[in-house]
């Protein structure tokens, strides 16, 4: 059975974990997200955690309720790394939104909308990133997919062919 | 059964995916993963019922547990569902997979920023997010539209501003 404190334990690390993401991207956001995420979300906390349990011995949890509190925690967290490219590579579909909602009453048209975007930046800056990631490299003027690359597309290859469907159009 | 619902969720999508796309192809197909999520709320609610149900004051944290862990979950697929769908850098990494490489200007003509506009602005009307009228573009349903301020809103929070793609 869950108990209030597995939920609160859960949440709270959460929370802090939250806290020193907000902190440190207000200092300086780091260029490789994904890995500065893993750091702050996963290494962190499980390094805190380690050090609670085993040399300060505050409070006794069962393994049990561990798994309970970690499996919480980490559902918080793939959501919350998952929704974060949404928000760092400015989504233009949340950005149209936002650009259609602000119009006035009588909307926008299709030419208004396209010249609010800057339209190099919606590929580029994402070319960018995958070079920066490491899942692309650029060699005179040419893009080659690397291995880590191919490792990070091939689950959403797999992904369309289960649900029978062709690659989205991005 | 929480350990096992991201395969759930998979396996209901799999087979209602192939539904909508031979029966009713017009319907957004984030909408249709939406459904598959909603749904796995039954499977969820009854195995709750069977292993833990045995009073409803006592069950009411491993409730609650169990609905916040199921709509995470449930949440982080749809996620992955989206990216495999509209994410760019994955249509990007997919061009780079099928050609072995390609220049710059390979790349602009094959997937321009006029393509990922209007490939949006008709997902947006399939999900009733936005409509056209008299060639303007209006909002039509706010729930997105009230997602895009949270994400703005948590953007700034972060130093991250979504406005940056922008240029007015």
């Amino acid at each position: 059975m869950i108990t209030w404190s597995i939920l609160l334990i859960g949440f709270l690390i959460f929370l802090g974990s939250l806290c020193l993401h907000i902190i440190i991207w207000r200092i300086n956001t780091p260029k490789n997200y994904f890995f500065a995420l893993l750091v702050v979300f996963v290494a962190i906390p499980l390094a805190v955690g380690v050090i609670v349990i085993n040399w300060l011995k505050v409070f006794y949890i069962a393994p049990i309720e561990w798994f309970s509190i970690l499996f919480l925690y980490f559902s918080f967290v793939g959501a919350y790394i998952l929704s974060y490219p949404a928000i760092q590579a400015s989504c233009p579909s949340l950005l149209m939104l936002l650009i259609i909602g602000g119009s006035t009453s009588r909307g926008i048209t299709y030419v208004e909308l396209k010249s609010g975007f800057d339209s190099s930046a919606l590929v580029e800056t994402r070319l960018q990133d995958l070079i920066d990631s490491g899942f692309a490299v650029e060699s005179n003027d040419y893009y080659t997919i690397t291995k880590l690359g191919k490792l990070v597309l091939r689950p959403f290859m797999l992904l369309r062919k289960l649900l029978g469907l062709p690659m989205g159009r991005g | 059964m929480l350990v096992v619902s991201p395969i759930l969720i998979l396996a209901l999508h799999a087979v209602v995916s192939r539904y909508f796309t031979r029966y009713k192809p017009a319907v957004s197909r984030q909408i249709v993963c939406a459904i598959c999520i909603l749904i796995g709320h039954i499977p969820m609610a009854m195995s709750l019922w069977y292993f833990v149900m045995i009073d409803v004051q006592e069950a009411l944290p491993t409730i609650l547990y169990s609905l916040v862990v199921y709509n995470a979950i449930g949440y982080s697929y749809f996620h992955i569902f989206n990216m495999s769908e509209t994410a760019r850098r994955i249509r990007l990494l997919y061009e780079l997979y099928l050609a072995g490489q390609l220049k710059s200007s390979d790349i602009s003509s094959s997937y321009n920023p006029q393509d990922i506009l209007l490939v949006r602005i008709d997902r947006l009307i399939s999900m009733g997010q936005i409509k056209q009228a008299d060639n303007r573009y209006i909002l039509d349903g706010y729930f997105l539209y009230y997602v895009a301020k949270v994400v703005a809103f948590w953007g700034n929070l972060i130093k991250s501003p979504m406005m940056k793609l922008f240029v007015r």
